[in-house]
């Protein structure tokens, strides 16, 4: 893994306290770091389009604004849909939640919805600084990860409607005759727009086709195709 | 899958400390959970693990044979050394649906958590790995869970 430069470490906090949000914005201040407090969840998620990635601690407090995003049916109230509510906008995110005397089932929930660790509200220097490195350790991997996913996905997005189809049956498997039945298109058809497909994405054989198809969840759209 | 008799069905908690270099424990552990979800399907094991970075918690539970089997392989395990057995016996009826991996990650609260509940005993691992395990309501029950069906 790679160093990462001092200077784009940046922490956001979401926090609806403002005292525990102005010391906290200090204790990070103070390691050196870069810090972007806001108040509520809607602030920061007007805002994450444009922030740079980093550690984003988000402070769980009951009773809650009206979430962000719709919780899991049955699931039961804690930190899960805000920490995806982040994430589904800014996958490669460090997300950190913080609350006060949480539970095990709070914590669970918000590991399992993607948080990356977890903090006790109010927040102490000697806690916070392991699990910032810990966030930043691994912040490198995921932005390299988010780009290969956008490039790869702005790719997809230059095949048209009939080419993703085709591709979409490559991928589950099927025969270009079979994929010429289910589309009622002539086989040479397939087999030209398979040759397209592979032009367009870059790709010169079948085994990275389909692994770029996982990649990018070509196969989650659905396999009406196959 | 499920066991016959209610009675047959034998458990085991364990706590190991991983002896593996942390910049290899990422692709062990994938490597791990692969082989564990299939094997333990295969002969009946459910239960979960649970991976700090540091630290392997794993409860299985199953048919006495092979749970037996699974234990010896396990302890014979190099990836991990100083295997601490925490709870051992027989259960009423299974905890676990199925096997699962409950967690692998550095998170430095959990580690704190584990290392805390490691000193309170077996119930407060056990509810660690139950409240990982438990499906998440309304989501695709393959994600992430391995089921032995």
């Amino acid at each position: 893994m790679g160093e990462i430069n001092v200077a784009q470490r940046t922490v956001h906090i979401v926090d609806s306290d403002a005292l525990h949000r102005r010391d906290l914005a200090q204790l990070i201040r103070q390691q050196g770091l870069d810090c972007h407090p806001f108040a509520a969840s809607a602030d920061l998620a007007d805002a994450l389009g444009y922030l740079p990635a980093g550690c984003v601690l988000l402070a769980w407090r009951t009773p809650q604004p009206p979430a962000q995003a719709t919780p899991i049916a049955g699931e039961e109230e804690g930190p899960g849909p805000m920490v995806r509510a982040v994430l589904s906008q800014r996958p490669e995110m460090a997300v950190i939640v913080m609350a006060v005397s949480p539970t095990i089932p709070q914590v669970v929930q918000a590991l399992r919805a993607g948080a990356v660790d977890f903090l006790e509200m109010p927040v102490q220097a000697d806690a916070l600084r392991p699990v910032l490195e810990h966030g930043f350790s691994i912040l490198p991997a995921r932005v390299a990860q988010q780009q290969r996913v956008g490039q790869a996905t702005a790719l997809t997005t230059q095949l048209t409607p009939r080419e993703q189809e085709v591709l979409r049956g490559v991928v589950a498997g099927l025969t270009n005759r079979a994929i010429a039945e289910r589309l009622r298109i002539g086989v040479r058809t397939v087999e030209m727009h398979r040759g397209n497909i592979m032009q367009k994405l870059q790709m010169d054989n079948l085994a990275a086709l389909i692994r770029f198809a996982v990649f990018t969840g070509v196969l989650d759209q659905g396999l009406d195709a196959a | 899958m499920r066991p016959k008799g209610g009675a047959t069905v034998q458990h085991w908690l364990y706590a190991s400390n991983c002896a593996v270099a942390p910049a290899w424990a990422g692709p062990t552990v994938e490597a791990l959970v692969a082989h564990a979800a299939l094997r333990n399907a295969e002969c009946g094991l459910s239960g979960a693990l649970l991976f700090t970075g540091q630290h392997f918690i794993q409860a299985l539970e199953g048919p006495a044979t092979a749970l037996a089997q699974m234990r010896s392989t396990i302890c014979d395990d190099v990836r991990h050394t100083h295997i601490m057995t925490l709870a051992e016996g027989t259960l009423p009826h299974r905890r676990f649906d199925g096997w699962a991996l409950a967690y692998a990650g550095a998170s430095v609260y959990l580690a704190d958590q584990v290392r805390t509940a490691m000193a309170d005993g077996a119930p407060a691992l056990l509810s660690l790995l139950q409240a990982f395990a438990r499906p998440l309501p309304g989501a695709n029950p393959g994600c992430g869970q391995h089921r032995a069906t």
